[in-house]
């Protein structure tokens, strides 16, 4: 089913031009180059005619296409979801999380594409873990924009622990205890929590503390373990945080700014630590980089179910999403979830 | 027992039984049909005879392996090893049925069938074995099995002798067809082939078999390598064979031929079974897979040797006692384990033909030797120096045959392996045509990335002027930088009507360009009017690196810079002119701007330390090395010092009193300065380093330093560093082991602190696991360490033993012992009395556990210990948190050590861990 033909329609591209398709994509362009070489060396071309199936629904993604020439279809039981054109990517959402994807991507024209095994991906990942922050930072930006943008309430998009409020104030132990409880964590290594804990102060707040607000800088993660906090945002965002919600972790992780401002209802207690202590431990925890990578893909992807569900058009992605968050003129957008 | 012995895991047990009894069958069989087939022989037909019986056998044998008749064998399901043996034991009473002693061309067939099921059962046996184990299973299931057969073949020979003092030798071949027959139809049946496999490429006619037999050959040099050793040890054993028979013919009445052999197998056979049992281990574990298949060749040469020097009977026996003693023991099972790493699919191909071939073919070919001999009529002496000669190929051959081996399962480990780092292409003609296609592309990214692309490969020149007139502001800026840089003067004109471009980036990156190339004072003046707080500043530091500024200049630009509301813009402008016209002028600037906080000045600043090299930067420069932002070009920053950087990171280094979070981003920085000089520096702090993320950061960076091949490291520096992290890592695992030992010998130990503490030993263990073998790899430098780190925890048996199989290899004792008990998976007290030569485990309790944690370990330790105190109550320990909490031992454990007191008061546990 996924078979390439003998003949593809044009001569193979260069190392310099599988470069260039690379550095167009917008969540991995602008990366050293070194770090492109790497990908562009992995890479493998591949040919699809018309017609041909990239992904089948319900089948685990074993690779990410970086579509060259040509376009792919995105369809969910038979009906046209979006297209993937030239310059983007599919399958990517479907590594990172590291489930099945439910569409089908199918080549409406004869289309070209940089193919990258999962297993390849991510073994160029631990390599060079710059290319990791890169994705975590991009798909970070990316759950934020769909947040606002269809106004969810990210409780019901970020992974996180069931409701249990920490008794009193938490010793080392006790934040392992805590952090083992969310599911980031839940694999993570106990001298891993320990690392990550030792880098987070406990902080109490009154009721009616501002912790931040809309537009300021996103330096850190807030885990509230007590109490609750009311976060609104000028877009017309209003949703509640309680023990368990990792506060501020998109943005920090994303570099962005604070994009709605938060103010304690109740007492809260919480672990505060600095995004860059995280990123540190992920250096030197792959597994656990990645684990969170998944958590925050499957986010991005009940995001884009939303959106779907709501008839509204799906942004197409570049590796890991589509929406142009370097600064550059912004990309048309084009359809589907991948 | 036998289990026990030989170390048999517990899920192991029932296969090995299975496969004990099918062997011992099989071989009983077989002995007692050759022991009647040489008695009925040699009884009516002369020895001489006997080379082209061998002839005879060896070609039906061989044309029986390049049949389809296997394969079609092993797609009709799992039992074909049952099938066989039921096809052995019809064709056995046939013969029996026929009169095996009346008529000499039934001889003859018997003979050749004897061979041919000689080599089919076994071979249909040790297949399904291949393909059931994995080479670590195989070492400990292959003795038990190779036991079996040996025992076989000493009760065929017992039976075979009552049997023939009582009655004649025919009725042997009917007791042969019964115990293969009940063989086939009991154990065989469950010595079932996995599912799946075996099935995948199944030949269709003679000429596929062949061809694809062939072509496995053909492409892989191990199975060549392989069927030589069978070659060559065959013709050996063979001519040795012959110089012993043919003595016996000579010695012994042909009345008494029946009972001398078989007396001889049962002494030979015994013999056989206490080697396989007493020492085919032994020698394994000892002497290694490819020094114990030398064995057999340097005793049977050493015989065949004083056979042709004439030193009579004693070589004789030496050489026939070699023979029969390690042929079924050590040397079959080795022979059977150099099989084990071979994908199925080869396997099931090669291994027919290699054993058929090579014994067969071995045969034959010592047979026409012989013939040629018995011609000459030169006598034994000859044949025997021949076999010595043989020998000592054997040995060779064997010798050479380990690097083949190993290099199967370094293979099996590459797969899936990403070089880290990769060259930057080439530019050549079809890709230059590519980018200037790009560069008119109406995507912007496109654009930017050509551009990039160019930059790269050092063809800036290649970019044309015009792309200054872009709509898009970013290409118009990146371009400015980029020609600013090359030192282009071309665009100058251009970037001049810039400077009245409507977007204040792009005035102010023209007049960075500008600076940077050839200042102009009459513009920078101009501009300097600017409404734009960027343009004015950008102008300004301008003036003043053209040392042209008036002083009103530089007191306008230092009232921006300190403070108000454009002090960000001006901080930015400053920066970014300074960054692309550096000069010793502006030290004192710079040294002000790196500690702003905004991180894009912090960047343009280190990076335009890096170009000025002033010595004062150095210590301003350290701290950016622990934010991720300005890391890159901090380090790039110290590059450009060379020695004097190297130096002066060497000593932050060594010193204590600075932060963890700077310090274990040291090593990695040092690691890009020339590698020979960083590694010399890197490996003199690997012992004395304190702190164990740092230590483990320096080991990274040598393992990446140790990818050059200038780099030279200290062999005892890296002998140490291996040792104690050994030692540290078994004695985790002891520490495990008395922790799980505790809770099965009170289950009230079992609590959530109990688990904690188990699950922070193994996750310890398994880092110490990891830097060992980061330790390895630079000790093998030759060696995919890393790969056979992750093999070891690989999802595939086969790809877990193929590591294993490696480090035995490659790692010598008593290092060896502790490193595959650090990663074995047998029971931790197994483990632990195999590491014994390197870490002999003291007797340790559960509350002595806790109290040395409490007192030695490190932190993390010592903070869950305590906690497991508290929730378990052990007022034996109260004093050590008591002292935990008082001493200086810092805000985490006192903390700890206080919320395990009062829950040690409290004689519970909180609710958070329910």
């Amino acid at each position: 089913m996924f078979e390439t033909p003998d003949a593809p329609p044009r001569e193979g591209l260069s190392s310099l031009e599988r470069m260039l398709v690379l550095k167009k994509l917008p969540s991995i362009g602008a990366l050293p180059s070194a770090d492109l070489a790497v990908i562009a060396e992995v890479a493998r071309e591949r040919f699809f005619p018309k017609g041909s199936l990239l992904l089948a629904e319900g089948e685990a993604v074993h690779a990410v296409h970086l579509v060259v020439e040509g376009a792919v279809e995105v369809r969910r039981r038979g009906v046209v979801i979006g297209t993937v054109p030239a310059g983007y990517a599919l399958g990517a959402l479907g590594i990172f999380s590291g489930d099945p994807f439910d569409v089908d991507a199918v080549a409406v024209e004869d289309t070209q594409t940089l193919e990258i095994e999962a297993d390849l991906i991510f073994e160029v990942f631990e390599d060079r873990f710059s290319l990791m922050h890169h994705i975590l930072r991009d798909v970070s930006r990316q759950l934020i924009d769909q947040i606002v943008d269809l106004r969810l309430d990210p409780a019901r998009i970020f992974p996180r622990s069931p409701e249990v409020e920490a008794e009193g104030e938490l010793d080392l132990v006790d934040r392992i205890f805590y952090l083992r409880r969310m599911p980031v964590f839940s694999k993570a290594s106990i001298n891993t929590l320990f690392e990550v804990s030792r880098g987070m102060a406990e902080i109490r707040f009154p009721p009616g503390t501002t912790l931040w607000k809309e537009g300021e800088a996103a330096p850190g993660v807030f885990l509230v373990t007590g109490g609750r906090l009311r976060c609104r945002s000028a877009a017309g965002l209003d949703f509640e945080a309680g023990p368990g919600f990792p506060l501020g972790a998109a943005e920090a992780m994303g570099e962005v700014p604070r994009w709605y401002d938060a103010v304690t209802q109740t007492t809260v207690t919480g672990l505060q630590g600095p995004i860059e202590t995280l990123i540190d431990v992920f250096e030197d925890n792959f597994e656990l980089a990645r684990s969170y990578l998944a958590g925050m893909t499957r986010g991005l992807i009940g995001t884009l179910e939303v959106r779907y569900q709501r008839g509204g058009g799906v942004p197409a992605l570049g590796i890991a999403g589509s929406t142009d968050t370097s600064g550059g003129t912004p990309r048309p957008s084009a359809p589907p979830p991948v | 027992m036998l289990a026990g012995l030989v170390g048999l895991r517990p899920e192991e047990r029932r296969g090995a039984s299975v496969a004990f009894l099918t062997i011992f069958g099989i071989l009983s069989a077989h002995t007692l049909l050759e022991t009647a087939r040489d008695a009925l022989f040699l009884a009516r037909v002369p020895a001489t005879r006997l080379p082209w019986v061998y002839l005879l056998t060896a070609g039906f044998a061989v044309v029986l392996s390049l049949s389809p008749w296997r394969g079609r064998l092993r797609v009709s399901g799992r039992y074909s090893l049952a099938i066989v043996l039921v096809f052995c034991s019809i064709v056995t009473l046939a013969f029996w049925a026929l009169g095996s002693s009346r008529h000499t061309r039934v001889l003859y067939a018997l003979y050749v069938w004897s061979g041919i099921e000689g080599s089919l059962a076994p071979l249909e046996f040790w297949l399904v074995l291949t393909e059931k184990y994995t080479v670590t299973q195989a070492k400990r299931v292959f003795g038990v099995v190779g036991t079996g057969g040996l025992l076989g073949a000493v009760a065929g020979a017992l039976a075979a002798r009552l049997i023939v003092a009582e009655g004649s030798p025919s009725t042997l071949i009917l007791v042969a067809a019964v115990i293969f027959a009940l063989t086939g139809l009991g154990p065989a049946l469950l010595l079932r082939r996995p599912a799946g496999e075996g099935s995948a490429s199944v030949a269709a006619t003679w000429a596929s078999t062949f061809k694809q037999t062939l072509e496995v050959g053909r492409r892989n040099p191990y199975v060549r390598g392989l069927g030589g050793l069978v070659l060559v040890s065959t013709v050996a054993l063979t001519l040795a064979d012959y110089v012993f028979k043919s003595t016996v013919a000579r010695q012994v009445p042909a009345a008494e031929l029946a009972t001398f052999f078989a007396s001889l197998s049962i002494v030979l056979n015994t013999l056989g079974f206490f080697a396989q049992l007493l020492l085919s281990g032994f020698v394994f574990r000892v002497l290694g897979l490819h020094r114990a298949l030398m064995l057999l060749p340097l005793l049977l040469g050493l015989g065949a040797l004083g056979v042709a020097v004439g030193a009579g009977v004693a070589a004789a026996l030496l050489m026939k006692g070699a023979d029969g003693t390690l042929r079924y023991s050590v040397h079959r099972t080795g022979t059977e384990l150099l099989y084990v790493p071979l994908p199925d699919g080869v396997r099931s191909r090669a291994k027919p033909f290699l054993d058929v071939m090579g014994q067969r073919g071995g045969q034959a070919l010592a047979s026409l030797y012989l013939l040629a001999e018995a011609t000459l009529n030169r006598g034994d002496a000859v044949t025997a120096s021949a076999a010595a000669a043989l020998c000592v190929v054997w040995v060779v051959w064997a010798q050479d045959l380990r690097g083949l081996y190993l290099n199967l399962f370094r293979a099996a480990l590459k797969e899936g392996v990403v070089q880290a780092r990769a060259n930057l292409p080439a530019l050549d003609l079809g890709s230059l045509e590519a980018l200037f296609a790009s560069l008119n592309s109406r995507d912007d990214p496109e654009v930017l990335a050509a551009m990039d692309l160019l930059v790269e490969q050092g063809r800036v020149r290649l970019i044309p002027a015009l792309i200054l007139y872009h709509p898009s502001p970013l290409v118009v800026r990146t371009a400015l930088q980029h020609f600013a840089r090359s030192g282009r003067v071309d665009f100058l004109p251009i970037a001049d009507r810039l400077a009245t471009h409507g977007d204040p980036e792009i005035r102010a990156a023209a007049l960075r360009s500008r600076t940077a190339v050839q200042g102009d004072e009459a513009l920078f003046r101009r501009a300097a009017d600017d409404m734009s707080p960027l343009v004015k500043a950008t102008a300004l530091t301008g003036l003043m690196a053209m040392g042209v500024a008036t002083p009103a200049e530089r007191e306008a630009l230092r009232a921006m810079f300190e403070g108000g509301a454009a002090r960000r813009e001006t901080t930015l402008a400053v920066a970014r002119v300074i960054r692309e016209d550096p000069s010793p002028v502006f030290v004192g600037p710079l040294l002000r701007l790196v500690e702003v906080p905004e991180v894009e000045v912090q960047v343009l600043a280190a990076e335009a330390m890096g170009r000025i090299g002033d010595d004062r930067f150095l210590p301003a420069l350290l701290p950016l090395l622990a934010a991720r932002h300005t890391r890159q070009p901090a380090r790039e920053a110290f590059l450009t010092y060379g020695a004097k950087g190297l130096g002066f990171l060497d000593e932050a280094l060594q010193d204590p009193s600075l932060p963890q979070e700077l310090r274990r981003h040291l090593p990695s920085t040092m690691s890009f300065f020339d590698a020979a000089e960083a590694a010399r520096v890197l490996e003199r702090r690997l012992l004395p380093e304190a702190d164990g993320m740092v230590r483990y950061k320096i080991l990274r960076a040598l393992n990446r330093l140790a990818q050059r091949p200038e780099v030279r490291l200290d062999a005892a520096i890296l002998g140490q560093a291996t040792t104690g992290t050994l030692e540290a890592g078994l004695r985790l695992l002891h520490w495990r082991f008395v922790l799980e030992r505790g809770a099965r010998e009170d289950a009230r130990r079992k609590v959530a602190g109990h688990d904690l503490l188990i699950s922070l030993v193994a996750d310890k263990e398994a880092h110490a696991t990891e830097r060992l073998f980061r330790l390895l790899a630079l000790r093998h430098r030759g060696e995919n360490m890393k790969g056979i780190y992750r093999g070891l925890s690989s999802a595939n048996p086969k790809v877990r033993a193929g590591s294993r199989e490696l480090l035995e290899n490659l790692l010598a004792p008593p290092l060896r012992e502790g490193v595959l008990a650090l990663v074995d998976d047998a029971p931790l007290e197994e483990r632990l009395r195999r590491a014994a030569p390197v870490y002999p485990a003291e007797p340790l309790g559960y509350e002595a556990l806790l109290a040395r944690l409490l007192e030695e370990s490190g932190e993390s330790l010592r903070c869950v210990s305590a906690h497991l105190v508290g929730e378990l109550g052990l007022l034996d320990l109260r004093k050590h948190l008591e002292v935990m909490r008082s001493a200086q031992t810092g805000f985490f454990l006192a903390r700890v050590a206080e919320h395990a007191l009062s829950l040690m008061s409290r004689g519970g546990r909180k609710p958070l861990h329910v």
